[in-house]
């Protein structure tokens, strides 16, 4: 019982990064971003590739994880999202992004073959090794109280520059009227390439404790993303408190689903149906998710329609 | 030099061309309204001037600088202000958050000096600061959206309709505050109106637009006192 409770606490605390990250690319050009997985796994190969050549646990490279990916992932937005953002429709934007995802892959696939010839270490289907930390008579792995710490950190850095400085109010400003930012002299560019950075980093930290409890391989990233937009969904698609409350209520209830079908002998690889239900259930039944419940008012940030 | 010159303009959006061949100026501290029927282009020519649409030929000019290909923000920073009809402030935004933002690129010092000013212009407002804007009525946000523009200590203010929120008992009272604008702020002012009547009444000059042509530019009064114009296009 305390492995499961400590995996869906884990696996909520990746998911919640994740979501948030999703839901500022969503908020900002519209986007449903299918890259943003790929994001996670550039994470996880930074992580990789520095621990192997520095020889440092890969904790010790979530930072320069979270600077890489927020600059794939602002790379993404100046090169290809930015210059489509006023002359597309979300269609096209989301075709664009599954492009994006393939060649973000099929990237990563590379550097992963390149990554093995260079440092003669297995690049696919690769696992981290944790440390064991001791509390209340139990051995717990050690990404449960890092992943906690990292997550509560970042949510709360994120919260304290939306909230509480210049930059953040121009973000929100900027997400909730991008014209009227505009003509009060509000670079609405650099706000949206600021978002996206931070949408990318924060995708990236999540990849970083993703081999601590499963094997992963640059194709990771995509089985990631259908959990993560069902975070975004069910939390209130454009509200980060909803993407942090939707990626614990759904990473919850999948470890919890995936336990009950073990226990009865059905395949755990029938997990996704829970969150292809959950988003359907919350689009036909509550479509503004759980923010809806207290829209206005606290983590909210949406734009106008 | 005339605070804004546009010449021969032509504008619209995508490939449809709303405003044609417009040419009008602006002077220190004048008061132009632009007036016409509804659909005439008069908010077009707006954004047209604000860098907001498309422009196909002619040339905007703030202070003598050609700023036609300047993209808003820059013109933002040049001393020109722009309030559209609606969406004028951030509704999820506190009237403090909304009037900061306005003067995101002040160092505190200026936005003190600056906010004191826009609170003698606007004392109402020194009560409503922690409120959300959402939570405001139609005039407060049109004052929260004016004080929003003065804070940017801007040479020229371009107002949409800033009376289409308001009851008409105090369309009155908001243009003779649009003057008091000008005299007190010493700023030039555009005003885009759907009231003609009352907006020519406190206006220096006027431009009657009709499907997206000028069929009158000149003296405020003049238009007022050109019985066809007035009855035909204005309905006075």
């Amino acid at each position: 019982m305390l492995d499961l409770l400590v995996g869906a606490l884990v696996y909520s605390n990746l998911l919640a990064l994740m979501a948030v990250g999703l839901s500022l690319a969503l908020i900002t050009c519209r986007v449903s971003n299918f890259a943003h997985g790929d994001f996670a796994m550039v994470g996880v190969y930074v992580a990789y590739t520095l621990s192997v050549v520095a020889g440092l646990t890969p904790y010790a490279w979530i930072p320069a994880a979270f600077a890489f990916g927020g600059l794939v992932s602002l790379l993404a937005y100046l090169l290809v999202f930015e210059p489509l953002r006023e002359r597309t429709d979300l269609v096209t934007l989301m075709v664009v992004s599954m492009a994006l995802d393939m060649v973000l892959r099929y990237s990563l696939h590379v550097y992963a073959d390149l990554m093995q010839q260079w440092l003669r270490v297995y690049t696919r289907l690769f696992m981290f090794d944790d440390f064991l930390v001791e509390a209340a008579g139990s051995r717990l792995p050690g990404v449960l109280p890092a992943s906690t710490a990292v997550v509560a950190a970042l949510l709360a850095s994120l919260y304290v520059l939306l909230y509480k400085t210049r930059v953040g109010v121009a973000m929100r400003a900027a997400i909730e009227n991008p014209g009227l930012a505009e003509a009060l002299g509000v670079s609405v560019r650099r706000v949206f390439a600021l978002s996206w950075f931070l949408s990318g980093a924060l995708a990236a930290t999540a990849g970083v404790f993703l081999p601590f409890r499963i094997m992963v391989s640059p194709d990771t990233g995509w089985s990631m993303l259908l959990p993560t937009f069902a975070a975004v969904t069910v939390g209130g698609i454009g509200s980060l408190g909803g993407s942090v409350l939707g990626a614990y209520l759904i990473g919850f209830s999948e470890t919890v689903l995936a336990y009950q079908l073990a226990q009865v002998g059905i395949s755990t690889a029938y997990r996704p149906l829970l969150t292809f239900a959950a988003i359907i259930v919350t689009l036909l039944v509550y479509p503004r998710g759980l923010s809806g419940l207290w829209s206005g008012k606290g983590w909210s940030l949406r734009r106008r329609s | 030099m005339r605070v804004l010159e546009v010449k021969g303009l032509r504008a619209g959006y995508g490939q449809m061309e709303i405003v044609s061949n417009v040419t009008f100026d602006v002077g220190d501290r004048e008061v132009v309204a632009v007036v016409g029927p509804n659909g005439s282009g008069k908010s077009t020519l707006l954004k047209a001037v604000f860098g907001l649409c498309r422009v196909f030929s002619g040339a905007v000019l703030f202070k003598g600088e050609d700023v036609t290909r300047l993209p808003p923000h820059k013109r933002s920073r040049l001393g020109m202000a722009y309030l559209p009809q609606t969406g004028n402030v951030f509704e999820s935004l506190t009237v403090r958050e909304n009037l900061m933002l306005a003067a995101h690129d002040l160092d505190e010092e200026e936005v003190r000096k600056r906010l004191e000013g826009v609170l003698s212009l606007f004392p109402e407002l020194g009560g409503l600061m922690r409120r959300k804007v959402r939570t405001l009525s139609g005039g407060e946000r049109q004052i929260v959206a004016l004080s929003m523009s003065l804070l940017r200590n801007p040479s020229l203010v371009m107002l949409d309709e800033p009376t289409a929120a308001l009851a008409p008992r105090l369309v009155k009272q908001a243009l003779k505050r649009v003057v008091e604008l000008r005299d007190e702020a010493g700023v030039s002012i555009v005003l885009v109106e759907q009231n003609a009547l009352s907006a020519l009444e406190v206006s220096d000059k006027a431009l009657l637009m009709v499907s997206g042509t000028v069929k009158f530019w000149g003296g405020a009064r003049e238009l007022l006192e050109d019985r066809e114009l007035a009855k035909t296009y204005l309905g006075l």
